[in-house]
C-alpha cells in the first residue's frame, strides 16, 4: 500500500514544501499518494515533482508520485 | 535612558511572548515524531525548504550548527540577520563597541533606541525577536589573541566581520590552529572582500594578507575596514591590489604542479602549511609575488 500524504489544508508552495519532504523520507521507487485541492495546488504540485525527477500520474485530485 | 531601557525591555518580553506562543503551537505536532521539523519550523523556513537544493537533512543540520559572528556592524548586521532568519541553531555574536547614531544608516541591527547600548546587547534583541527558536549567545567582549582560542573553539563556522586587522590575524589564527572554516568579509568604501578559509585545504587570511598596510585606519577607528567612512588613496589601491590574493585565485593558481613545486610557505603563516612541495598557498612564494606585482598579474587568471 502507497504511502499518502494529505496536503488539502496548504496553499502554495507549502504545498510541495510538504510533498517535496515526505519523498525525501522515502526510498527511491516508493510511492507516494497526495490529496489535494482542486486549482493552483493540482497543477503546481505534479509539475514540481516532475521537474525534480519523480515520476508523475494525477488522478482526478490524487497525484501519485514515485520517488526518483 | 529610561525610554531606552523601556524599549530593550519590550523588546525582549515580545520575543519571549512569541517563543512561548511558538512552543505551545508545536507541543502537538502533526507530523510523526519521527519527522525532523516541527510544524513551526517548516512554516517558517519554508521557502528555502522549497529549494531543490535544500530539505531536511540540510535544514536539520543547521539547527544543529554552531556559528560565530565577529562584529555587528554594517556587515555584521546582515550576516547574522540572514543566518538567524536561516535558522542557524546557536549564533554567537561578538562585538564590545556601543551603538552610536553614526553607525545606524548601514548597521541595520541596530536602532535609533539603542545609541550607547552595547551593540552585542542590541543585536542579541533584534535577532531573538526575528528568530525565538535559535539560541543567541551575545559576547560583549574585543576578540584578541588571548581569548581568540576559547571563543572559536567548538564553531562549525566563523564569520569575521570586524572592523580591524589585529582582529582579523587573531581570527584567521584561532581557526586554523582549531581547524574552523572562516568567512572573512570586508568592506571599505565601494570595495569589498570575501574570502572563505578551510583551515587545511585552502589559503587563509594570513597567506593573502601577509601584513598589516602600513596606512592602514587605526584599529580603535570605527569602521576602519567596514563602511563608507573615507580612506586613504593609498591604502585602497594596496587593498585593491592585494584583492587579487583571494583564496580563489590562490587556490586557481596553486592547484597546478608548477606552483607547488615552487611555493615555499611562509613558516610564520597561521594556517600551519608548510612550504615545498605540495603546499597549496603561499603569498609570499616568488612565483606568487611575481604574479602579483607583474604585468597583468592578477592570480585568478582564467576565472
Amino acid at each position: 500500500m502507497a504511502r499518502t500524504l494529505d496536503i488539502t489544508a496548504f496553499t502554495c508552495p507549502m504545498t510541495w514544501v510538504r510533498t517535496k519532504l515526505e519523498l525525501e523520507r522515502m526510498a527511491p521507487g516508493e510511492a507516494l499518494e497526495v490529496r489535494c485541492r482542486e486549482g493552483e495546488a493540482l497543477e503546481n504540485v505534479p509539475r514540481s515533482a516532475a521537474a525534480a525527477g519523480h515520476a508523475v500520474e494525477v488522478q482526478g485530485t490524487t497525484i501519485r508520485i514515485v520517488r526518483a | 535612558m529610561n525610554s531606552r531601557r523601556g524599549f530593550l525591555r519590550d523588546l525582549a518580553a515580545a520575543a519571549a511572548q512569541v517563543g512561548s506562543a511558538a512552543r505551545e503551537a508545536t507541543a502537538e505536532p502533526v507530523a510523526p515524531a519521527s519527522f525532523p521539523l516541527s510544524d513551526a519550523e517548516l512554516d517558517r523556513y519554508g521557502r528555502q525548504l522549497a529549494l531543490p537544493e535544500w530539505g531536511l537533512a540540510q535544514q536539520a543540520a543547521l539547527r544543529e550548527a554552531r556559528v560565530l559572528v565577529v562584529g555587528t556592524g554594517a556587515l555584521g548586521s546582515p550576516v547574522a540577520l540572514y543566518l538567524a532568519g536561516a535558522g542557524v541553531g546557536r549564533l554567537g555574536i561578538l562585538d564590545d563597541d556601543a551603538v552610536e547614531l553614526s553607525n545606524l544608516h548601514r548597521q541595520l541591527l541596530h536602532f535609533t533606541p539603542d545609541v550607547g547600548v552595547p551593540k552585542a546587547a542590541s543585536a542579541a534583541a533584534k535577532l531573538r525577536f526575528l528568530n525565538p527558536d535559535i539560541v543567541i549567545e551575545p559576547y560583549q567582549v574585543r576578540l584578541e589573541p588571548a581569548n581568540a582560542g576559547a571563543l572559536v573553539e567548538g564553531q562549525d563556522l566563523v564569520v569575521d566581520c570586524s572592523d580591524a586587522f589585529a582582529t582579523r590575524y587573531a581570527v584567521n589564527a584561532a581557526c586554523c590552529a582549531a581547524r574552523v572554516p572562516l568567512v572573512e568579509a570586508g568592506v571599505s568604501g565601494f570595495t569589498g572582500l570575501v574570502m572563505s578559509v578551510r583551515p587545511g585545504e585552502t589559503a587563509c587570511y594570513r597567506c593573502a594578507f601577509p601584513a598589516e598596510p602600513a596606512d592602514a585606519p587605526a584599529s580603535a577607528q570605527p569602521g576602519a575596514s567596514a563602511g563608507s567612512g573615507r580612506r586613504p588613496a593609498s591604502w585602497v589601491r594596496s587593498r585593491r591590489s592585494r584583492r587579487c590574493a583571494c583564496s580563489a585565485g590562490w587556490r586557481a593558481r596553486c592547484s597546478t604542479a608548477s606552483c607547488r613545486s615552487t611555493c615555499s610557505a611562509p613558516r610564520s603563516c597561521a594556517c600551519g602549511r608548510r612550504g615545498g612541495r605540495g603546499a597549496p598557498t603561499a603569498a609570499r612564494c616568488d612565483a606568487a609575488r611575481a604574479a602579483q606585482t607583474g604585468p597583468g598579474g592578477h592570480g585568478v587568471r582564467g576565472h
